[in-house]
């Protein structure tokens, strides 16, 4: 039983980065309905240039070299849709596609040119020490706790900004109808810039967090990304609360089957998932069904 | 200039030494175009099929289940290439194939991060030390697959069968209005596709002396996707020839020590082609379209261009 919690606590820990991610994928989606390839890499990049900014200016609080790769993140979003999605918009969507995937190699590639292909340390790392609840038998490590709560200050803080503010209604509206939003004097190109670069910086937040739990590479946003992708299918694409529960999910069910079987079918069992979800339920746990018409 | 004729003088051997690959990786980029050009799906894990096909081959050569010889072992490892990997598609067609494409192109790419992952902890076959594989063939007979394969190609997209499927792919709502079954034409091609992939996988494990799972990796299959880009989605002759460039690519690339940048030029030039010319390098322009041929080769029916 303690094992079992223990596992729970470290995929609800994991899985909180995971809907992070998500939560990046499901606001694209809802709004220019693309699952974006290069997502995982926007994570990377957080995870590189939060390194970069605490190894070059020595003594920056940890909280500004966050700051700094979330901005920096959702700028290279910013760019990344106006340079290669924007042109492609009214084209198949076959194109659209392919032009994240040649986004998300060049970005791994370029990140390897730059920081070199081996997988380096984070210059900070999270306090040591746990929580231990003997009753129980089980532990909560400060890093997990810190991960925790940063997730919860960020879903927070992009609950308030859907719901609660002016650019926010602009988003629901532009998701519900983009040609609908347009007429009604909405800017969706500046919405859909202003989308790619809040889910990029949450994104690059997890970079950041990911980086000091684990290390920074340039395909360290590769599985992270997927798992994160399949959590957003999971909880119905296009549902920001659908992400979150999504990543959570995920993210228990990996360390259940990391525990309890191997770690070797993690990924494995992460598709097994999504293919399972696409042939049962395709509209995911909170996804609204669409079906296209003529 | 003393790099260019050095260039010159060793592009020849090298592009000699490469013919094999040019011919496996021709039939992997036809295999990719029927279910990306052709039917218009948006398939991204096919070296997943690719690794399939190659691994399978190789445990019928390297531990004879059938206890054959010489040529025959050759052919029966392609068949069984073939067989397996036509399942494989099948698998994983069947849940997928009745979601919009962008789902597809998730599933298929968790499909060959799967194979990999189960390659690399299959002790049977090597595991991740990887496993060498005999050669019963030569580039000969690697060419006459590839002639055999652009035939039936070329058949398939001009038969009533291939009209049907790229009638599916214009409109999927019309089509079905005048009575195509979707998802199991779609089905049928996907299987079609994955048994080609299969059998460049068997050609391939003949010809490389050794069989990795390092090898089937996603760059792999971004690859085989610049291919068929540049070649334009649909086109037979465009993807043959962009297979043959790309395939040389990274060796032409070695020959200037510039090896390290492959993957950088290859997503530049996938993201180049669909933002600047999304038809591909020749666009609908086929081989029979040559005026020279013209006027004794026209597909059946086949609209003229140029």
């Amino acid at each position: 039983m303690s094992e079992f919690l223990q596992f729970l606590i470290n995929g609800v820990a994991v899985g909180s980065m995971y809907a992070l991610i998500a939560l990046g994928y499901t606001m694209v989606y809802g709004i220019v309905s693309l699952i974006n390839f290069a997502h995982g890499e926007f994570m990377m990049m957080g995870a590189f240039i939060g390194a970069l900014v605490l190894h070059r200016l020595q003594g920056t609080p940890l909280v500004v070299a966050l700051l700094i790769a979330m901005l920096a993140s959702g700028l290279i979003a910013v760019v990344t849709e106006l340079v290669a999605y924007r042109p492609l918009r009214n084209q198949p969507k076959i194109f659209v596609l392919t032009a994240a995937i040649a986004v998300s190699v060049l970005l791994q590639n370029v990140a390897r040119l730059v920081f070199g292909s081996s997988a380096v340390a984070f210059p900070a790392s999270f306090p040591e020490g746990s929580i231990a609840f003997d009753s129980l038998g089980i532990w909560i490590e400060y890093s997990q706790l810190i991960v925790l709560c940063l997730s919860l200050v960020l879903m927070v803080g992009l609950w308030l900004v859907v719901n609660k503010t002016k650019i926010g209604m602009a988003m629901r509206a532009t998701s519900q109808d983009l040609e609908a939003a347009r007429l009604m004097g909405i800017d969706t190109n500046l919405i859909i810039s202003f989308t790619f670069f809040v889910g990029a910086s949450l994104a690059g937040a997890v970079g950041v967090l990911y980086g000091m739990q684990y290390s920074v590479d340039p395909l360290m946003g590769v599985q992270p990304g997927l798992a994160a992708f399949v959590a957003a299918v999971l909880g119905g694409i296009g549902s920001l609360p659908g992400a979150m529960i999504g990543g959570v999910l995920i993210g228990v069910i990996e360390n259940l089957v990391a525990g309890y079987l191997s770690s070797t079918y993690q990924s494995a069992i992460t598709f097994l998932i999504l293919i399972l979800v696409l042939s049962v339920k395709p509209s995911g746990l909170l996804g609204r069904m669409t079906v296209v018409k003529v | 200039m003393n790099l260019i004729l050095n260039f010159l003088s060793e592009l020849g051997p090298t592009v000699y030494s490469s013919l094999e690959l040019i011919g496996v990786y021709v039939i992997l980029a036809l295999s990719l175009n029927m279910i990306n050009g052709m039917a218009g799906m948006f398939s991204i894990g096919h070296a997943g099929f690719w690794a399939v096909g190659a691994y399978s081959a190789a445990a019928v050569t390297v531990h004879d289940p059938f206890g054959l010889a010489g040529p025959a072992i050759l052919l029966a490892s392609i068949v069984v290439a073939m067989v397996v990997t036509g399942i494989a598609g099948l698998i994983l067609a069947v849940p997928c194939l009745r979601l919009a494409g962008d789902y597809l192109a998730i599933a298929t790419l968790g499909f060959a991060i799967i194979i990999v992952t189960l390659l690399y902890n299959f002790d049977y076959m090597g595991a991740a030390t990887g496993i060498s594989t005999p050669t019963h063939g030569g580039k000969a007979f690697v060419w006459l697959m590839v002639l055999v394969t652009l035939v039936v190609y070329y058949r398939l997209q001009f038969s009533n069968l291939g009209r049907t499927i790229q009638a599916l792919r214009e409109d999927e709502i019309a089509a079905q209005a005048v009575g195509i079954n979707r998802v199991r034409l779609k089905t049928l091609v996907f299987v079609i596709g994955a048994s080609m992939a299969g059998l460049a996988g068997a050609l391939y494990a003949n010809s490389a002396t050794y069989l990795n799972p390092s090898g089937f990796e996603f760059d792999q299959s971004i690859k085989l996707l610049t291919m068929v880009v540049l070649g334009g989605l649909g086109s037979i002759t465009g993807v043959t020839l962009a297979a043959i460039l790309l395939t040389l690519l990274p060796e032409v690339l070695r020959l200037f020590s510039l090896e390290s940048y492959q993957m950088i030029v290859f997503s530049v030039l996938l993201l180049a082609m669909v933002l600047l010319r999304p038809q591909g390098l020749m666009g609908r322009f086929e081989l029979w379209d040559l005026p020279i041929l013209k006027r004794w080769w026209r597909p059946n029916g086949a609209e003229t261009h140029a």
